[in-house]
């Protein structure tokens, strides 16, 4: 909080109006509906709704295909962030060495952000065609029997890789900036401490590095939660039979597609706890703890 | 700084591969794009460019047909560009005011109003699409640029980020604006907002990427293809790429790709200084 | 044995800038060595060439007879102390200091028993639990200095270790230093930009401007007959003043400004161009009948022991300065007469700045 404030009436309201204008309309409201929702049970002709208390819940998370999709949700974030977290550490220890060159480096490896989720999946869903992508042929050969149509192990793994392969370039401009945050005095004494790099790193850069690396397995987890829906609606729309469904996907499959209210919406509100948990985490540990 | 040769030669392979592994499959789509569909439905997807890339690329600049629908790639690059700089001024401008009010000022609703913006991390929208949708609907608003845009300026990402901002400004500025008469408006528009022209453009270029790239929303709420956004013209495209028993028009839809993709990274890399300070600032 | 020996040492960076040209040097075993010189002299380059944290582009750096131009840093048996402690933040000072022992393969008794050696020395006995950034500055330069000592390197690099720390503690510790190295008798580069530093903790001291060497020499020796203006000029402090001057025809004067004339006692050909130096406590107020220049009193600084007379003579202002012991009345535009003795006249060529 600022020492000092201006003490005023209108100004302040005036200000912050259009945003909690905004909030309430497009935010508040809907959320309100999503909960609200929640506890209702449509009839068969959508005609009218009866209040079912935490039925919809119960039927959501006994529900066969949900727990699959959680699970798959878990594995898939966890997996996303740990293999593109590790891919661009390695990379920005690398271009943060380097002298040639390190600009055009730091080009190539940071335009990653500006591609849309679904052109990734597009562009893993090219790679795989089993016409006439690469990638397919390329695995095909090598003898291992790919088909992310039929295997869910092989479709989530493409799904993995796309995602991976857009995350990168995010998570390494962090590890860069905070590589560059490292004074060079302290790595040229554990030059003359240590011969070997790998060890340096390991017991010098990494702990220093660890604030950006916990920030970053927050940012990829929610990022894998949330922001993949356009890769998997563009490369395997979850298939096969819902096996790359994360519960974001399933959200809108069940609710728009599947016009299952009741269900998807509390699927939603699920899906608002486990969010909420993980913002308090990232805020109370990560971040100085959020206060007015 | 010390470094052997072996890992000066280490380094730089590595990283060229790993240039070579994000690059690769942008490069392969845009090879592909310049050649007929037949070569490419025959040939399988393409290292080496192919000389119809005038041929694809203006078709589907120029011609509704070309991309399956009634509407132009150069059309829908109009409503990305809508989209993507209305997203992003929106977004500034508003953030800008509610992160001054929340700061600069000692007010009664300051600390639920606070907690409100702060609630709208908790709640994505892709969790809250369908009763959006209801929402946006009822108001009338489908198939607009209003509706396209506003609820995606509901969220607290860029007020967070001028917080934080604003919270790093000397308290001795304001504390001589006041010595010299300035009232709070003043001290905004006079002050602040030319103080914080660096971190407007920051946010300004992730913000025009983030909008450019939305993908869900645009899908539900615009069914007039008059104002598909390029990236939804896209899914339009591969969903339609098998229709109709002839070869697939492959390179048109990667075409449309490159075009999609072309903007926003273009944005990212030109300004890449500032962008990156924009992103790394969100972090402290 | 361990000596340091620098032979035609050269550093071209990839721009083409060349920060050093051709340095000899050969520090002897023990012996504490001072680099000085101003800002961008390249007195850290070379210090930096000699631990391996600069690629050296031509000549050799011999470290005990042995050529160590394409040997790793960690492999060259130095310890390092840095200007801003560099010390690892994350670990505490015990560790800090064990580092480069564990990478070594010491055994942990080994390990134990060197670094509370070494923090007895240095007075961290209590400190070792600690994290640096609990330390104060001066601390935190001590237990750079344990990192250093833990190791018993062969030869000790010091980067101007002293220059973050206030006043008081520099005194204090340039006497620590000192202490140490004596002590320990291992052989010490150092490097300064404050000569007063250079003086007090020299054996011997090599003078560098733009990445030469202008001269090498004992502190004493090169005070008392610097090899070349700039050296004359930059050690010494306040700075010797320079008159620029002809010698007289006979040879046994020099012809100062505006025709003050000083005795020489030097063997140089008459009617040469020169730039006379004199140490400001070398001068003094002249009597009749001595060679003389005049002078008028632009301001006084009394110091207790000592008193400043800043002066101007000639047609310049401000360019003579005259150092006496104890208080005087001088006011301004005072004027005065001022002599040196034959012997004490620094003679410097013109163009070369080399010492006549």
């Amino acid at each position: 909080m600022k020492r000092v404030q201006f003490e005023h009436s209108a100004v302040p309201y005036l200000f912050i109006a259009p945003q909690i204008l905004i909030i309430s309309i497009f935010f508040l409201w809907p959320a309100a509906q999503a909960v609200y929702q929640s506890f209702l049970l449509e009839d068969a002709f959508g005609m009218s709704s009866q209040f079912v208390w935490f039925r919809n819940f119960e039927d959501v998370l006994s529900s066969a295909s949900w727990s699959r999709s959680a699970i798959f949700t878990v594995i898939f974030s966890v997996l996303v962030a740990v293999i593109s977290i590790a891919i661009s550490l390695f990379l920005a220890v690398r271009a943060d060495e380097v002298i040639r060159g390190a600009k055009s480096y730091r080009t190539l490896l940071m335009w990653g952000y500006a591609i849309a989720p679904p052109v990734a999946g597009l562009l893993g869903n090219m790679m795989f065609n089993p016409l006439m992508g690469d990638l397919y042929k390329a695995f095909n050969s090598f003898g291992f029997e790919f088909n992310h149509i039929q295997n869910a192990n092989d479709a989530a793994f493409v799904v993995i890789l796309i995602a991976v392969w857009k995350q990168v370039s995010v998570n390494f401009i962090f590890f860069l900036s905070g590589l560059q945050g490292i004074p060079k005095s302290v790595q040229e004494a554990a030059t003359l401490d240590c011969k070997s790099a790998e060890r340096r790193f390991w017991t010098i850069t990494f702990p220093l590095l660890a604030p950006t690396t916990f920030f970053l397995l927050v940012i990829n987890l929610t990022y894998a939660f949330f922001e993949t829906f356009g890769i998997i609606d563009v490369s395997t729309k979850g298939s096969p039979g819902g096996a790359t469904a994360t519960l974001v996907y399933k959200v809108y499959v069940d609710g728009f597609i599947g016009a299952d209210l009741g269900g998807s919406s509390a699927q939603s509100v699920l899906l608002m706890i486990m969010v909420s948990v993980l913002t308090v985490f990232q805020f109370r540990f990560i971040e100085r703890k959020v206060h007015y | 700084m010390y470094q052997s040769k072996w890992r000066i030669f280490t380094n730089h392979t590595i990283l060229i591969l790993g240039a070579l592994f994000m690059i690769m499959p942008v490069w392969i789509a845009f090879a592909s794009s310049t050649h007929t569909r037949e070569f490419i439905f025959q040939n399988g997807l393409q290292f080496w460019p192919g000389g119809h890339m005038i041929d694809n690329y203006g078709a589907i600049l120029f011609d509704p047909s070309a991309t399956k629908g009634r509407v132009t790639a150069l059309e829908m690059l109009f409503n990305s560009m809508v989209l993507g700089l209305g997203f992003a001024i929106g977004k500034v401008i508003i953030s800008m005011m509610a992160a001054y009010a929340i700061v600069y000022f000692r007010f009664k609703l300051a600390v639920p109003l606070f907690w409100v913006i702060f609630s709208t991390l908790l709640l994505p929208l892709e969790v809250r699409i369908v009763p959006s949708y209801e929402v946006v609907a009822n108001l009338g608003l489908l198939n607009t640029y209003t509706g396209l845009i506003l609820p995606l300026i509901a969220s607290a990402t860029g007020t967070f980020f001028f917080r934080q901002f604003y919270r790093s400004v000397p308290d001795e500025l304001l504390e001589a604006a006041r010595l010299d008469g300035a009232g709070p408006i003043r001290f905004f528009i006079d002050i602040l907002v030319p103080l914080s022209v660096t971190m407007i453009a920051a946010i300004f270029i992730i913000m025009f990427v983030v909008g450019w790239n939305q993908y869900l929303w645009p899908l539900l709420m615009t069914t007039d293809d008059q104002l598909y956004t390029i990236v939804i013209g896209i899914k339009q495209v591969y969903n339609s790429l098998y229709e109709g028993g002839q070869i697939p028009q492959f390179p048109k839809a990667f075409a449309l790709t490159i075009m999609a993709t072309i903007p926003p990274v273009l944005v990212v890399v030109i300004f890449q200084r500032m962008f990156i300070k924009g992103l790394v600032e969100t972090e402290k | 044995m361990a000596t340091v020996t620098l032979n035609q040492a050269e550093k071209t960076y990839p721009n083409g800038f060349k920060a050093i040209h051709g340095i000899d040097l050969a520090i002897e075993d023990g012996e504490f060595t001072v680099l000085v010189g101003p800002s961008g002299c390249g007195k850290s380059t070379l210090l930096r060439m000699i631990a391996g944290l600069e690629s050296i582009s031509g000549g050799e750096i011999s470290i005990d007879g042995k050529v160590v131009n394409k040997v790793a840093p960690a492999d060259r048996d130095i310890a390092m102390v840095f200007q801003n402690y560099a010390l690892y933040p994350h670990m505490n000072n015990f560790d800090n200091m064990a580092y480069g022992l564990r990478n070594r393969g010491y055994s942990k008794a080994d390990i134990e028993s060197k670094v509370r050696e070494a923090a007895r020395i240095l007075q961290l006995e209590d400190h070792l639990d600690r994290k640096p950034r609990q330390l104060s500055g001066g601390q935190r330069q001590r237990v750079a200095m344990g990192r250093a000592i833990v190791r018993q390197p062969k030869v000790f690099l010091f980067d101007e270790p002293l220059s973050n720390l206030d006043a008081k503690l520099r005194v204090d510790m340039r006497l620590e230093i000192k202490n140490l190295q004596q002590r320990l008798g291992i052989t010490s580069v150092y490097v300064t930009h404050d000569q007063v530093e250079a003086m007090t903790l020299a054996d011997r001291l090599i003078v560098m401007n733009g990445g030469i060497a202008e001269q090498i020499g004992t502190p004493i020796d090169i005070y008392e007959k610097p090899a070349t203006r700039f050296v004359a000029g930059f050690i010494g402090s306040p700075a010797m003043n320079f008159l620029d001057g002809v010698i007289s025809d006979d040879g046994k004067h020099v012809t100062v400004g505006d025709g003050g004339m000083l005795d020489i006692d030097h063997n140089i050909a008459g009617g040469r161009a020169v730039v006379a130096g004199i140490r400001p406590e070398h001068l003094s107020i002249a009597q009749t009948g001595q060679g003389m220049i005049n002078a008028t009193v632009r301001m006084v600084e009394s110091l207790g022991a000592e008193t400043l007379v800043y002066l101007d003579f000639g047609s310049k202002a401000d360019n003579v300065t005259l150092r006496l012991q104890g208080t005087h009345n001088f006011s301004r535009n005072d004027a005065l007469g001022l002599t040196v003795q034959a012997d004490k006249i620094h003679l410097f060529d013109t163009e070369s700045g080399n010492r006549l």
